[in-house]
């Protein structure tokens, strides 16, 4: 496992001696990481069921120790196959930003967050862990900055706010924890007595501080801010891995303490939320990358599902349900990483030919960018779960896993799982809405704006690859659903309970049920063959069809009258005004065009966001004028708070 | 009296003099006899206590603090080439008097708590070491010049040293080399940003600085 | 092996038998509304085929999707009817017929007529799609609580099995939550099969769908049997739940299936005639929460436990 974090620490090192030769830094530190991300997906691959470890030095305070479990190798898993067609696609992406900062730092710092992240997984102390997990937050944030703009700089300080307070709050579950446990070593947590009270408070801090970085409800706001603002292929990485080294978290906290059933209800009670609010709020998003991400906050309540139904098989000792519970979670935790990614890095091929994120001035891009096209539908029908890719697959688990649940005893149970499952397939119909618009508007129709349309071209090779990698993994870890089934399977079973859920070409779930992809595929192939041979039989006229302006009721077509994007969901919006609270501006005009806008808001923010940072607003003010920009001043303020320290210390 | 004793009490009364001497060329040489008497406690007490670690210490500090640091300040004086020091915060006379009656008061009011978990159970050289760094504290809150301030600086970072050297000197190595590379490395980046600063401000007055504050 | 051979048969006789029924339905609507209406019931027969041998247009705007989104939806109601184990329900299921499996591939129907609306450029097409994408987000709850009795009280989602236990009796109408479920499934088919008063894909371009509008020729052809077969997959997973009695003989299974089928299409033509058509937003919205209602009152009546 050392020689995959050199072989990112190389890359590191080596694109920032490049600095001097700005492109060719990039295409060296790129494909540095490319290679050392398709060693990574061999390496965790082949080692996915054993342990390792390693430890550096004696002469530390907390000696750098590092430790993989078959869990940590699935996430680490994870990360490397996302990164690797990350890579590969920044290779000739990244020139987009040689005008705007130096490319030798990008990929300095994209393989430092990468080996972050990994390490973060590895990690087998408190110490190391919060390291890691700062670099990965703070190198994220520089990521971020290379978009120079406004809007990015806001959206960073919100993503550091809440990402330091989410630090914060794992930092006491896990000093809570060492403290119960007597060492900081993880191997030491699993053994600590704990009452109840103590475990339940450990694991709301953590569930709390994880989730925050997971952008779980009701701390997804700076998700939707923070992952459009960085560049695509950063993008594909936050949105894509980041989020679930969070799951990772939670999932080790849940493994270390002893868990009750009604963490787990509590966790799908969230995702549930999570699940519905992200895809609602994505329905409303004109700017496509910022629909993505609301997306992302979607999936994460699904996997939240599934990981909730797992604990809560864990807790009641089913272990059963465990086993399917986790298998649904970690499935969809690889296929979230898989499609997203695709998405994210389809979403930078177009913002890098059109320059716009606006979905609006967009259109009839499948023409001039054919394979991008391609690329984002299959992102686009693999996260909407259709079959036989592969996220179907993971939510038909989870499915099963939450009505395995469903079928237990006790009332209250037996609502929080049924109305999950509801809200889950709600989630569904609403995500097919939101990703019928999303791809029509930007790939189909004609060009709402002449200009964009004409200067976009199919990107370069490079980026073509990096999508279609993940083009290869939505198709592979649909139709080979048994084979990751059984490896997922060999995951879950070394913590939770076990179940033989692949079964030959079949997944099956405790229940009964069955699914065959590859059949699903052959049939819907077969079914595709059908119509053909109709209109061979029937001899049909299959004549070259003419090529036409689109009827328009007999007036002249023109391209404004097509539909876009935001009155594609405007009946949802108008029987959800309650939800979106929109700023509607109705403006009639007599001579002129009459204009009318409506904007969907976060209401979360208001609610709870904005009261918070205007109350600190206003603090900071006053305090401001203790700033006065005299050094001698600011030497006095560290003798009183040291004296101040001194004297709390005394007192306790 | 004992040796320490008078050591101890002679890095009290060197690091006044750097606090109050005017003539900056004057006052790093006192900062660089302040950091040899320092040397010379830890290798009164490494006899004394039969502590090998502190034997290395007092060599290492030879080449950093009375050597080295010195060596780069001698420098950055001959670059801006400026003699004494302009009036600090509430004058020449009354801020050492100040200075070291807050620092005697702080370190006697605070020293039986170090003293609690101190490895070397010595009275004497603890207060010391406290008033040497509540001296460099105070160097930065009554003196404007930014030469001083590093000099302030390197005299509690000798505070520092010496209470780390009584209370826990069995700490892992890589303590020691922090505490021992942060001096050095600091003072080149403060003598780099002072030279800057006065080629700026055409002063070494640090309290112009203010205008800099966003 | 058979199971796929049985499937097949399924599939082909069905979907060559529709729009017999579609024909029955028409002459009878006609009937109603003190029409002439056609001549006989293989009117639709004759419209598909003269469809297929017109030739096509299609809009400049439109990418590859567009254009093989009817085979598309032909392929998706096929592989919705083949879920339904009519003909093979004596067999052992092989991984295909599954109710997650059917509701999904409903949603992959839905996906591709979706953006197959916006990519006509079309503006009544993609209005209408969109419209079809809202009739989605207030069917799926009802349809899926209704589906989740079901599943819950059979302990499976595997639609062979929950057939066979319906048929012999072990779970059924005995049980509340099953036959409250029952009643807004109905609801839900209904809507899902896409008749008026919800909606009726080739109905006036100003007024509501017009998806089909820019299809023309034999891909008109195959998108409107593609609907037809669709209609089946609804009523046939009503069938094959709530109604499931039938013989094991598989060419028997089939015959009776498609006269229950028929009777269930043509029937259809009682409703959609005399009811006037929803508003999306309003009227509509009542009957979804009306709908609702009985299907939570089913969910509750499972958690309960009664």
């Amino acid at each position: 496992m050392i020689q995959v974090y050199l072989l990112f620490l190389a890359g590191c090192i080596i694109s920032m001696f490049l600095y001097k030769q700005n492109e060719t830094a990039a295409k060296v530190g790129f494909t540095i990481s490319a290679v050392a991300s398709f060693y990574g997906v061999i390496y965790f691959f082949t080692n996915l069921g054993s342990t390792s470890e390693f430890s550096l030095g004696n002469d530390f305070i907390f000696n750098p120790h590092f430790a993989l479990d078959p869990v940590g190798n699935f996430f680490s898993f994870v990360i490397c196959l996302v990164a690797f067609a990350s890579s590969v696609y920044a290779i000739q992406y990244s020139q987009e930003y040689a005008k705007k900062g130096s490319l030798a730092v990008m990929a300095a710092l994209f393989n430092l967050f990468i080996v972050s992240m990994l390490l973060v997984i590895s990690a087998a102390n408190v110490f190391w862990f919060m390291i890691f997990w700062e670099v990965m937050t703070v190198v994220s944030y520089f990521l971020i900055c290379f978009n120079d703009s406004k809007q990015s700089m806001k959206a960073t300080i919100i993503y550091m706010g809440i990402a330091h307070l989410g630090g914060a709050a794992i930092l006491s579950a896990f000093l809570l924890l060492a403290n119960q446990s007597g060492s900081l070593e993880f191997a030491s947590f699993a053994n600590a007595e704990l009452s109840p009270a103590m475990a339940t408070a450990i694991f709301l801090l953590a569930f709390v501080g994880f989730g925050s970085k997971a952008g779980m409800f009701p701390m997804h706001v700076w998700l939707p801010k923070a992952h459009p603002a960085a560049p695509s292929n950063v993008s594909a990485l936050m949105s894509g891995v980041m989020i679930k080294v969070a799951i990772f978290g939670i999932l080790k906290f849940c493994i270390w303490l002893p868990v009750m059933p009604w963490w787990g209800l509590l966790i799908i009670i969230i995702g549930a939320l999570s699940a519905l609010l992200g895809v609602l709020y994505a329905l409303t998003q004109h700017d496509y990358k910022a629909l993505l991400a609301y997306h992302s906050v979607e999936n994460i309540g699904i996997i939240l599902l599934g990981i909730g139904t797992g604990v809560y098989g864990m807790a009641t000792g089913s272990s059963t349900l465990a086993a399917v519970g986790f298998l649904g979670g970690l499935f969809h935790v690889l296929n979230h990483a898989t499609f997203k990614g695709l998405l994210f890095l389809g979403a930078g091929s177009v913002l890098y030919r059109t320059h716009t994120k606006d979905m609006e001035v967009l259109g009839g891009l499948a023409k001039k960018m054919p394979y991008t096209a391609f690329a984002f539908l299959v992102g686009s029908m693999a996260i909407t779960a259709i079959p036989p890719l592969n996220g179907f697959v993971s939510e038909w688990v989870t499915y099963q896993a939450m009505i395995q649940g469903a079928l237990g005893e006790g009332i209250g149970s037996r609502a929080v799982f049924t109305i999950s499952v509801v809200a889950l397939a709600l989630v569904g119909a609403l995500a097919i809405m939101c990703f019928v618009k999303v791809y029509s508007v930007i790939f189909g129709g004609t060009p709402r704006n002449q200009k964009i349309w004409d200067n976009a071209r199919e990107v370069p090779t490079s980026m073509i690859a990096g999508m279609f990698i993940l083009v290869a993994g939505c198709f592979a870890f649909g139709l080979g659903a048994n084979v990751v089934v059984e490896h997922i399977m060999s995951v879950v079973s070394s913590f939770a309970g076990n179940f033989s859920a692949a079964d030959g070409m079949l997944v099956k779930s405790p229940m009964g049920s069955i699914i065959s992809t590859p059949l699903i595929a052959f049939i819907l192939l077969g079914s595709l063959i059908m119509p053909f041979i109709t209109l061979y039989v029937v001899k049909a006229n299959r004549a070259k069809p003419r090529e036409t302006d689109p009827w328009a009721c007999g007036f002249k077509y023109s391209s404004r009258m097509q539909m876009t994007a935001a009155p594609f969901t405007g009946d949802l919006r108008k029987v959800l005004k309650w939800l979106y609270k929109p700023e509607i501006h109705h403006e009639e005009g007599y001579f002129g065009p009459v204009k009318y806008s409506n904007h969907a808001q976060d209401v979360w923010w208001n609610l709870l966001y904005a009261p918070v940072i205007n109350t600190i607003t206003k603090a900071s003010d006053k305090i401001e004028k203790m700033q006065n920009g005299n050094s001698n001043l600011y030497s006095l303020y560290i003798l009183v708070a040291l004296c101040l320290a001194l004297g709390i210390s005394q007192i306790l | 009296m004992d040796l320490l004793s008078i050591l101890s009490i002679a890095m009290i009364i060197a690091a006044l003099a750097v606090f109050s001497f005017r003539n900056y060329k004057l006052a790093v040489l006192t900062y660089g006899l302040q950091a040899f008497i320092l040397v010379l406690i830890f290798f009164t007490l490494s006899s004394a206590h039969d502590i090998a670690e502190l034997t290395s210490w007092g060599v290492i500090a030879i080449l950093t603090k009375v050597i080295f640091v010195p060596f780069v300040l001698l420098r950055l004086l001959k670059k801006v080439n400026i003699k004494s020091e302009d009036e600090p915060v509430a004058g020449f006379f009354v801020s050492p008097i100040i200075a070291i009656g807050f620092s005697l008061a702080i370190a006697m009011s605070i020293y039986p708590i170090y003293l609690k978990f101190s490895l070397v159970q010595e009275h004497i050289p603890l207060i010391a070491a406290i008033t040497v760094f509540m001296l460099g504290i105070f160097g930065f809150i009554l003196r404007k010049s930014a030469i001083k301030q590093i000099l302030a600086f390197c005299t509690f970072e000798n505070g520092i040293h010496l209470t780390l050297a009584l209370t826990a000197y069995n700490s892992p190595g890589i303590v020691e080399i922090g505490i021992l590379t942060d001096a050095i490395f600091a003072v080149i980046i403060m003598s780099v940003l002072a030279t800057r600063f006065y080629k700026y401000f055409g002063s070494m007055d640090v309290s112009k600085a203010s205008s800099l504050k966003g | 092996m058979e199971v796929i051979f049985w499937m097949i048969i399924q599939v082909i006789v069905i979907a060559f038998a529709a729009p017999f029924f579609d024909g029955i339905a028409r002459v009878l609507r006609a009937r109603l509304q003190s029409r002439k209406g056609p001549p006989d019931f293989f009117q639709t027969y004759r419209d598909i085929i003269k469809l297929y041998k017109r030739g096509r247009t299609a809009p400049k705007c439109a990418h590859w999707f567009f254009t093989y989104a009817p085979y598309f939806m032909y392929a998706t109601g096929a592989a919705m009817l083949a879920c339904i184990p009519i003909a093979y329900s004596g067999y052992e299921s092989i991984g295909f017929s599954d109710i997650f499996i059917l509701v999904y591939l409903g949603a992959l129907l839905k996906f591709v007529f979706g953006v197959a609306s916006v990519d006509s450029g079309n503006p009544f097409a993609a209005v209408g799609g969109s419209r079809e994408q809202m009739i989605g987000v207030f069917v799926e709850p009802v349809l899926i609580m209704s589906l989740l009795v079901v599943m819950l009280v059979a302990g499976t989602s595997n639609l062979v099995d929950i057939r066979a236990m319906v048929r012999a009796g072990e779970i059924g109408y005995f049980i509340p939550a099953f036959a409250v479920a029952s009643i807004s499934f109905l609801w839900a088919m209904y809507v899902e099969s896409g008749r008026n008063p919800y909606d009726l894909a080739e109905a006036e371009q100003e007024l509501q769908e017009g998806v089909l509008g820019e299809w023309s020729g034999s891909d008109f052809g195959i998108a409107h049997a593609a609907l037809i077969l669709k209609q089946f997959a609804m009523i046939g997973m009503f069938l094959a739940i709530f109604e499931p009695w039938n013989f094991t003989n598989p060419i028997l299974a089939l015959a009776v299936f498609l006269v229950k089928a028929g009777v269930f299409y043509v029937a259809a033509v009682f409703i959609d005639n005399f009811g006037s058509r929803y508003k999306l937003i309003s009227s509509f919205r009542q009957n979804a929460t009306f709908a609702l209602g009985i299907s939570t009152v089913a969910l509750i009546l499972y958690i309960v436990g009664a």
